[in-house]
């Protein structure tokens, strides 16, 4: 085949698969240092360690909401975090049988010439990081390229350079037995519409797979996340009847059958907004070769935090209002969900302009 | 959406997945000239123009045989032939439940510079021959890209001329109302195994959909119709089952959902070969969200034209012979094929050509 099939193959395929597990999904909780300050400081937290580490303990010991997760991603120090029992949060998922993810990029750089275009880093010594992670226990890996819509945007450099990349990772994951999640995230931002979020996504996915074979990288062994396709951030919402149909023509347009499952990112969608996006996906009788789930970040964990305060005594209610989310997401994988656990904070929009990880 | 809407969108797509309907398949009737008097003088029949259409008005008029097919594909001529009886065969199709489609490729000629590799022609004016066919009754159409597998091929020039050759082709079909069958044939010519054929398979088919998607091609409205994935014509054969596994799974890294059907083409197969393969394949237990079927010229035709031998006395046997591959085939769609089809003579004959000409 054009595939590589190294003498992680197998392991790959099946962890792809289970992590395509109908009713079941990915928590995003992987923001980087950076970025998870700026989620503490929202709340008038500290962002130092044993805060990060207490805000995941939260999230990783919330009574039954591991249930609905198929994989946790993780940014490199809450990989070699523990409770504070002393529990290694791997061993928390892994006994919880959900798989634990590492986020492996290096954030992005601007591309000179274009138009505040970027392209995204991390291939210095990819190769040993991604070991030392299968070592600790990750057996996934997530790589997140980001494209913008322009008027001249996205330029065939910025899609061929983002292509390339993720493919690039993808087949160095692979051949250190980590899951590649290939994540070419096509900005909401902007006055377009929704067909010109189709027809921008269709090419990048288009590019995107082109990109994979020429790497011989076995999609069997992949996920893909992508974009919903909306209409952009500076117009009116649409019915996510809507939303379901271009995302799942694009999708059905571009996405190889052998791909097992697509765990979508939730942008800057509120916490309802996703979750009613992807059961109306789910919904959606037409023929989809692959699951329809979630790798969601700020719409599972925004209501959770807020609830939470930074306080201990909030703890118990904070994981209800996660578990909440957790629950509504699963039915939503498999087009079940009756709306309605939407809080007033799980309908906030969370949408930043520009959003850099 | 990336593709061109054309005004014949929703046409194109019904189209498309109709000639997909599980239970039937393509006849290849669209042998040019030269290619159709090798056959005829194979039987020791003259190439005129008569007994062109006597073989076409054959095959055509066979009792229960249109209930198996979704679509015929004609040659120029053909499309404007009718039976002695006066009715052109466009009405015999229509009126028999059949799409009528058009080859409108010009062949290949060689690219400079390679050991022998190809690239099709026919698109000066293409337009306009496709605005024609379909006033004439076509509704969908056929060309054919050649690649062939060497030490070094086929080269990236290949893969790219063709690909591209292929959507433009698709293109200007959709803008005219004809669904294009999109055909990258990997010849089998050569003592590669199956795993060789499999990879340059993917690579192929890989460049073919980047090219479809670059020039606006709309997926929903188009057909697939590939070589199946064996090991070369000089290296032993093997079990049907195998060449399922390994062309499916060629197909689901490669072949969005979007196109409706996969529609085979036979290569150098026996009769009996192409249609165990096939049959292998619908039985396969994996996810195929395309409906996979046949487009055959000879794997369809090899023992109606031996039973025919040109003789009118002939006609009965030759079209119950044309019938037995019809229904075969149409149980290998469904995967219900029992290998026990009543075998004419040379149904079992390979009818590999060496570096095959159209």
């Amino acid at each position: 085949m054009s595939a590589f099939v190294g003498k992680y193959a197998e392991e790959l395929i099946k962890n792809a698969k289970y992590i395509a597990t109908p009713g079941k999904g990915i928590l995003a909780a992987d923001e980087s240092t950076g970025t998870i300050g700026k989620r503490l400081s929202s709340i008038s937290v500290e962002n130092i360690e044993s805060n990060r580490q207490a805000l995941r303990q939260l999230l990783f010991t919330s009574p039954n909401a591991l249930s609905y997760l198929s994989g946790v991603i993780l940014f490199e120090e809450t990989l070699y975090q523990k409770t504070s029992d002393g529990k290694p949060f791997v061993e928390v998922l892994e006994e919880n049988n959900v798989i634990p993810g590492v986020k492996v990029d290096k954030g992005t750089v601007e591309i000179a010439g274009t138009n505040g275009e970027t392209t995204t880093q991390g291939f210095d010594s990819l190769g040993a990081r991604c070991q030392q992670y299968y070592k600790a226990g990750a057996r996934f890996a997530k790589w997140r390229s980001v494209l913008k819509i322009g008027p001249n945007d996205p330029s065939e450099l910025s899609i061929q350079q983002n292509a390339q990349g993720l493919a690039r990772y993808a087949i160095i994951c692979q051949e250190n037995g980590l899951v590649p999640i290939v994540e070419p995230e096509v900005l909401t931002d902007g006055p377009h519409d929704i067909q010109k979020c189709a027809a921008v996504t269709e090419t990048v996915l288009a590019a995107v797979y082109k990109a994979l074979n020429e790497h011989h990288v076995l999609l069997e062994g992949t996920l893909l996340k992508p974009n919903m396709v909306t209409p952009g951030s500076d117009n009116p919402k649409v019915a996510p009847e809507l939303v379901a149909q271009y995302t799942v023509t694009a999708l059905r347009r571009t996405v190889p059958p052998a791909v097992p499952g697509i765990v979508f990112l939730s942008g800057g969608q509120s916490e309802e907004e996703a979750t009613l996006n992807l059961d109306a996906m789910n919904k959606l009788q037409v023929l989809k070769p692959w699951t329809l789930s979630f790798s969601f970040g700020r719409a599972l964990q925004q209501s959770t935090l807020k609830t939470w305060g930074g306080k201990k005594e909030n703890v118990g209610k904070a994981q209800e209002a996660f578990l909440s989310r957790c629950k509504a997401n699963s039915e939503a994988t498999l087009g079940k969900y009756g709306g309605g656990s939407a809080g007033g904070l799980a309908s906030e929009s969370l949408f930043v302009k520009g959003y850099k990880y | 959406m990336s593709c061109f809407i054309s005004k014949y969108a929703d046409e194109l797509a019904k189209n498309a997945a109709y000639i997909g309907t599980p239970g039937k398949g393509i006849l290849a009737a669209d042998e040019s000239t030269g290619t159709i008097g090798k056959r005829l003088s194979s039987i020791n029949v003259e190439n005129i123009e008569e007994n062109r259409r006597a073989l076409r008005e054959l095959l055509f008029t066979a009792p229960g045989v249109l209930q198996y097919l979704s679509g015929v594909i004609l040659f120029e001529e053909t499309l404007y032939q009718k039976t002695a009886a006066g009715k052109p065969f466009v009405d015999v199709l229509k009126e028999g439940g059949v799409l009528p489609g058009i080859k409108v490729d010009k062949g290949t000629v060689e690219l400079n510079g390679t050991n022998g590799e190809t690239f099709t022609q026919g698109l000066d004016g293409l337009a306009q021959r496709c605005q024609k066919y379909y006033e004439a009754g076509a509704r969908f159409a056929k060309w054919r890209a050649v690649l062939k597998i060497g030490a070094n091929e086929p080269t990236e020039l290949a893969i790219q001329e063709n690909a591209n050759g292929l959507a433009m082709y698709a293109a200007i079909c959709q803008q005219c109302g004809l669904v294009p069958i999109v055909e990258p044939e990997i010849l089998v010519d050569g003592s590669h195994d199956i795993k060789k054929c499999a990879d340059v398979t993917e690579r192929v088919l890989a460049a073919c959909y980047k090219a479809l998607n670059d020039h606006h091609v709309m997926l929903e409205g188009t057909l697939l119709k590939p070589n199946m994935v064996t090991p070369g014509s000089e290296s032993p054969k093997v079990a049907p089952e195998v060449i399922a596994e390994y062309t499916v799974r060629a197909l689901q890294r490669t072949v969005p959902a979007a196109v409706p059907a996969i529609v085979f083409l036979s290569g150098g197969q026996s009769e009996e070969e192409a249609t165990l393969n096939l049959n292998a394949m619908n039985k396969l237990q994996t996810k195929k969200p395309w409906s996979l079927s046949f487009s055959f010229g000879r794997a369809l035709q090899q023992s109606t034209l031996k039973a025919w031998g040109g003789k009118e006395e002939n006609l009965k046997k030759a079209q119950d012979a044309l019938l037995v591959r019809c229904k075969a085939n149409s149980e290998a769609t469904l995967g219900t094929y029992k290998g026990d089809a009543k075998l004419g003579e040379g149904a079992a004959e390979s009818l590999h050509v060496s570096n095959y000409k159209y």
